[in-house]
């Protein structure tokens, strides 16, 4: 399961800008390690659940966010069982990873988690080492 | 008159491959694209290219694959190589550096330092 909050933009970029680089790599990790694990690309299946933009005073994170991940899985031909996006409200999520079943509810938005920068990955980003 | 720096790109990720074809044709690059090691290779058969950069995970051919075939052979044996990939383990950099890459750059990249880095091999 990926989850991102993605709320850091690339630097030197507009607050709020939604920051594709590290989406893609976020999901090039999880990809990664379930086909390192024996899974097949061609059978890959996904859900989407979330993409709320829970504060209105905010730039649309969260339609940014749903927008990435169904651009993400439409170019990489991977295709979404199930999709709950949208709204106002905070959503919960019970996955069962080995049946595939999902249970989605709505819930008070003060059962979200506050949203926090992302951190980046323990690498530097981008580092460059020619030998 | 100078001619583009011919590059191609290796990676499985067709969201990859559209972040590292815009990052490297706005710079003025010449971008040619693969989506795997057999891919690459049909394509470096038939095509001259100044720099290679690949992916390491990727299915039929991975890029510890390409790398090997590509300096077992002469017409590649100098070229370029520079490996893009999400692992950080130093054994898979070892492993790399071993078959023959030139350089290692770690995702999720930064367009200007890969720039930097494709000018650096390219001369």
């Amino acid at each position: 399961m990926n989850h991102f909050l993605l709320a850091e933009p690339p630097p030197g970029a507009h607050t709020g800008d939604f920051d594709e680089h590290y989406g893609v790599y976020l999901m090039e990790l999880l990809i990664n390690e379930m086909l390192a694990h024996g899974a097949a690309k061609s059978r890959l299946r996904a859900h989407l659940y979330g993409g709320a933009n829970l504060n209105s005073g905010f730039a649309r994170i969260g339609t940014k966010n749903a927008e990435f991940a169904k651009a993400f899985l439409a170019s990489e031909r991977i295709t979404v069982v199930r999709a709950d996006l949208g709204g106002t409200q905070a959503r919960r999520v019970d996955f069962r990873p080995a049946r595939g079943q999902v249970r989605c509810r709505t819930v008070e938005n003060t059962l979200a988690p506050e949203p926090r920068p992302s951190t980046r990955p323990p690498v530097a980003r981008g580092d460059v080492e020619l030998f | 008159m100078s001619k583009n720096t011919r590059i191609l790109t290796v990676d499985d990720s067709a969201s990859m491959r559209a972040l590292l074809n815009h990052a490297l044709s706005s710079q003025g690059f010449d971008v040619s694209q693969a989506e795997d090691g057999e891919v690459a290779l049909e394509w470096l058969a038939l095509n001259e290219v100044d720099v290679v950069i690949t992916d390491i995970n990727m299915p039929r051919l991975d890029g510890f694959g390409l790398i090997e075939k590509l300096r077992q052979g002469n017409r590649h044996r100098d070229r370029p190589i520079l490996v893009l990939t999400t692992e950080s383990s130093e054994e898979k950099k070892a492993r790399a550096r071993q078959a023959g890459a030139t350089g290692w750059i770690v995702k999720p990249f930064d367009p200007e330092k890969l720039v930097a880095a494709v000018r650096r091999v390219s001369h």
